[in-house]
């Protein structure tokens, strides 16, 4: 008996734990970011995901993406200007996913602790995230 | 030009140590300069084109009143500033976004040079962030993942990446286009020599070139399973190696790095001009003699057809016309265009243009008033895409009094005007020359009959002239080649009895009015605002704040040289309920002086209260000083009258950048016992009230002699008022520093009654003996002997002029010095016998000793 309430609880804490892997998730993360100058900078990021492509917007507009396969980071978009075009930076390699899920700009660690432990707070070498907002389902 | 070469090379060889080669080279950024911020060109424009320079011509495009330049001087022009402080890392992340500006363009009749459009570029992406990969601790950059986002970046995506050369706090950025990594593994470690090429910020401004700068660094990989999991610098590259790299995700708008004047759109439309047009804005006169605009300071013009500018000159004044060009070069004789001078009927007078300097210019003195036409035409059509600026650089003094109403049916408006000949570095001198003028709509004219001669301390009565043409001033002003002059506009109402008088101000770019009263119907509350250059038109933007220290709105006016605006609140902001409103705040582009009027309906009270520059705002003292009183004092129960008196005070928390403001008081009474008390003011709030409200329990008003104040966050401005309910006296008095020694010159009125009253108040609790009293006739000469006064532990004595003098000495004074000790305050009181009138002229303390 004892057995089947420890049984039942850790179900009912995987169900709530999971809750965030949802179909659909919108998600408002507030962050702090180190610039080249040395200050640190608001941000307030929107973000989406369908099935596990997160897609991430800054002032209105998407700046990344990030594919995940069961669970794990497969693929990380950048959007950035360059010589006067758009162009999408594009990063496949896990060493450079790890690098970049280490950074303090774009909230892809922030996402992912949210996804694996619901915990709301991030802080990264070069800058902090909070998320806030809805979860929709 | 997109170039992209990847090149990698496997080597196994026969002693079993694995050896590779990697090399990939993009297409070069390209190169520009880093625009220190020592010398803040692109707003000085000195060291590259000069005037004018590139954010004049960009403010001048697109219409924004100066605040580019404005922006940029006060936030990126850092004279004494680290020398390695510059714009790298806006070029860095402009150079790898952008496409190279390599031609000249004409936008609107403003040309725009390659290292304008590079400088404006820079400028955007100095706002510019991304993510910033350090080491794995957060420290400096670790060797793994700096190899790691190179390969990313330029091997991977095609993109370069941008790096802070020196691990120290010094940033140095650079954008990398290419690299070659040779390596060996010797078992599980794999020593790598990594030479990174980089665009370069060693060139000129305009420069064009293929330039490049080359880094080479050594380090150790550690391997797992032939894959690299960590790494350490080897060699030099231990002490110099990146300190971190990035790439320029975004411009976060409100950035504080970035001017956020420059917008994308801006630039944009300025990089995608053309050459060789022959379009120009409205605001380029292309006119004739009889046509001629007046000459305005900064404009900037287009050489491509006739334009003509009249300006006039007023007496005891010197100013410098200079004519910028951007291609000018120094002792050249080729002119970019000719300058020549007129008088007012056409007759020609001289050439500006044939100098051997880089700008022609040349210096006016005005004797009388007078007027000048200048015609800048193009001279052979060589230059006609290019610019040319008026520089006005004014010499000598001018003493403003913003606002006189000397034909007003209430008020009798007369002013007096003193001459101190002592210059701040108490230098005594003879005599001084001055000529007072009057302006009204714009146009100056003399209010005097010629220039006046004073030789010694003195003052004496401006007139305020009613012109034959029925005009009178608006405002008025003293030129002197020589003196600031300490000048006093009094107001008087006769009616219900009152005065008021203003003194003349220091124009400033930056001023705070700190109270706006409640409305009550009683009370008006009124604005004047006044632009005193003659050529500088001024944008001036007002900050409204609300109580609980938020910003409810900014209201920008336009002054055109000369103008004066002035008004109630409700027509300088109309739609703003003044009771929303805690305070004022006045940053303008050019000088300007702002003041605040108070007064009742019917006349019983008027009282001005001028705005309080930045340069004026009272900083926190050091940490490490210990002790009371080290910032200011406020005196207390100034006429002497507590049945009837009444103080007030204002402190306003006016900088962006300080969290608060405290401020700890000891109150100190006539037994010289104190009780101490502080305050706390949070960001852009205000506290107001009467003195009893701001004192802490224990304080006996009937004793009570000054208010010390230490300043220990901030900094803080406001000002102290005090009135007599019975004398309808209302004035403001300014937080007073500490001195050794004061030496004040005070005007004497004889008229309307009044009579002069000189009071010393000592605040020390002890007796200060033989402090003098010096008269003076109107040219300065010593009237009677030298009066002597003593005075008694924290006494106020008042000494009416009538009682120390003969009528006979009386008649012949117009001004008195009062020379005071430590802690005792000079002041004067004009009152007259019946109590309609009643006023206080605080001291300058503008000579003496601190």
């Amino acid at each position: 008996m004892q057995l089947n309430k420890t049984f039942l609880f850790l179900f009912l804490l995987t169900v709530i734990v999971s809750v965030p892997v949802s179909a659909k998730t919108a998600l408002t993360i507030k962050g702090k970011s180190l610039t080249p100058d040395g200050t640190m900078i608001s941000l307030r990021w929107q973000v989406r995901e369908v099935n596990q492509l997160y897609r991430f917007f800054l002032f209105g507009r998407e700046k990344a993406q990030m594919l995940l396969k069961n669970g794990k980071v497969i693929k990380i978009r950048r959007l950035v200007r360059f010589q006067g075009k758009e162009k999408w930076v594009v990063l496949k390699d896990p060493l450079q996913i790890s690098v970049e899920l280490r950074s303090g700009f774009y909230p892809f660690s922030a996402v992912l602790k949210y996804r694996k432990t619901g915990e709301r707070h991030t802080k990264t070498a070069t800058g902090s995230f909070e998320l806030s907002g809805s979860v929709d389902e | 030009m997109k170039k992209i070469t990847l090149f990698t090379l496997l080597i196994l060889s026969s002693s079993g140590v694995f050896a590779g080669h990697e090399e990939v080279t993009l297409a070069k950024p390209w190169n520009g300069y880093w625009w220190p911020m020592s010398e803040g060109m692109l707003a000085t424009g000195k060291g590259y084109r000069d005037h004018p320079s590139t954010t004049e011509k960009y403010d001048a495009r697109f219409n924004l009143d100066g605040k580019t330049t404005h922006w940029e001087l006060l936030h990126h022009h850092k004279p004494d500033g680290a020398a390695w402080n510059g714009h790298c890392n806006g070029w860095s992340a402009a150079a790898v976004s952008e496409a190279e500006p390599t031609e000249t363009v004409n936008s609107k009749g403003y040309t725009f040079y390659v290292g304008d459009l590079k400088g404006l570029w820079t400028m955007y992406y100095q706002g510019a962030t991304g993510t910033i990969f350090r080491g794995t601790d957060g420290g400096s950059l670790d060797p793994l993942t700096f190899q790691t986002e190179l390969q990313a970046n330029l091997r991977d995506n095609g993109i370069p990446l941008l790096m802070d050369s020196d691990p120290t706090e010094e940033v140095w950025t650079w954008p990398i286009y290419s690299y070659t990594m040779d390596w060996t593994d010797d078992g599980d470690i794999r020593h790598v020599t990594l030479t990174v090429l980089t665009s370069t910020d060693g060139v000129m401004p305009d420069d064009v070139n293929s330039n490049y700068k080359t880094f080479s660094y050594t380090y150790d990989l550690t391997l797992s399973n032939g894959e690299p999991i960590s790494g350490v610098w080897t060699g030099d590259s231990l002490t110099y190696h990146p300190d971190f790299c990035w790439y320029p995700e975004t411009v976060i708008p409100g950035n504080p790095d970035g001017n956020p004047y420059v917008t994308h759109d801006n630039v944009l439309a300025l990089v995608s001009a053309g050459y060789n047009t022959t379009e120009d804005d409205s605001a380029e006169p292309d006119n004739s003699f009889s046509a001629a605009s007046p000459l305005p300071g900064g404009f900037i013009g287009r050489i491509l057809n006739d334009d003509w500018y009249v300006f006039s000159m007023e007496p005891e004044e010197s100013f410098t016309l200079s004519l910028y060009c951007n291609s000018r070069l120094s002792n050249s004789s080729n002119h970019p265009f000719e300058a020549e001078l007129y008088d007012e009927n056409e007759n020609y007078l001289e050439d500006m243009g044939y100098t051997i300097y880089r700008y022609p210019l040349k210096t006016f003195t005005g004797t009388d008033f007078s007027r000048r036409f200048l015609k800048i035409s193009p001279e052979n059509n060589n230059f006609y895409n290019e610019n040319y600026q008026f520089g006005i650089e004014k010499a000598g003094y001018t003493s403003v009094i913003s606002h006189t109403i000397p034909d007003d049916a209430y008020w009798d408006n007369f002013v007096v005007a003193g001459f101190w000949p002592v210059s701040d570095g108490n230098t005594v001198r003879n005599d001084s020359d001055f000529r007072a003028v009057g302006v009204r709509d714009g146009n100056s004219f003399s209010l005097d009959n010629g220039t006046e001669t004073i030789t010694g301390p003195s003052f004496r009565e401006i007139p305020l002239v009613v012109t034959a043409k029925g005009e009178s001033p608006q405002w008025m002003k003293l030129n002197s080649m020589t003196d600031n002059y300490p000048v006093y506009s009094f107001y008087l109402s006769g009616g219900d009895g009152s005065m008021s008088f203003m003194k003349a101000e220091n124009p400033a770019t930056d001023l705070v009015l700190s109270h706006v009263p409640v409305e009550v119907d009683y009370w008006w509350y009124g604005i004047v605002l006044l632009n005193p250059s003659r050529f500088y038109p001024a944008a001036v933007e007002a900050t409204l704040y609300g109580s609980d220290g938020t910003e409810l709105s900014t209201v920008t006016f336009h002054l055109n040289p000369y103008e004066k605006k002035v008004g109630l609140f409700e027509g300088f902001f109309p739609g703003v309920s003044q009771a929303d409103v805690s305070y004022i705040r006045f940053q303008s582009n050019e000088p300007v002086t702002a003041s605040a009027l108070y007064g009742t309906l019917n006349h019983k009270e008027l009282s001005y209260v001028p705005a309080v520059s930045s340069d004026k705002w009272v900083f926190p003292v050091p940490a490490d000083q210990v002790g009371d009183e080290l910032s200011f004092f406020i005196p207390y129960n100034l006429l002497n009258d507590a049945a009837n008196g009444w103080n007030g005070v204002v402190f306003v928390a006016p900088d962006d950048d300080a969290v608060s403001v405290t401020l700890n008081f000891k109150w100190v009474m006539d037994d010289n016992s104190s009780v101490t008390s502080s305050l706390l003011l949070g960001k852009h709030r205000k506290w107001v009230g009467v003195l009893e409200d701001l004192a802490p329990a224990g304080v006996d008003f009937s004793h009570l002699v000054r208010i010390g104040v230490t300043v220990r966050s901030g900094p803080v401005t406001g000002f102290y008022m005090t009135g007599d309910h019975s004398k309808g006296t209302l004035v403001s008095f300014p937080f007073l520093k500490y001195y050794q020694t004061a030496d004040e010159l005070f005007p004497v009125i004889q008229r309307d009654g009044l009579d002069t009253i000189a009071v010393f108040y000592n605040q020390k609790p002890y007796a200060v003996n033989e402090l003098p009293i010096f008269a003076y006739d109107v040219n300065g000469q010593q009237v009677g002997d030298t009066k002597r006064v003593n005075l008694n532990a924290f006494e106020l004595k008042e000494v009416n002029l009538k009682d120390i003098f003969t009528a006979d000495e009386l008649s012949k004074i117009t001004s008195i010095e009062l020379y005071t000790d430590t802690f005792v305050i000079p002041y004067v009181i004009y009152e007259d016998p019946d109590e309609v009138y009643c006023e206080i002229i605080p001291p300058t303390l503008a000579h003496g000793t601190e």
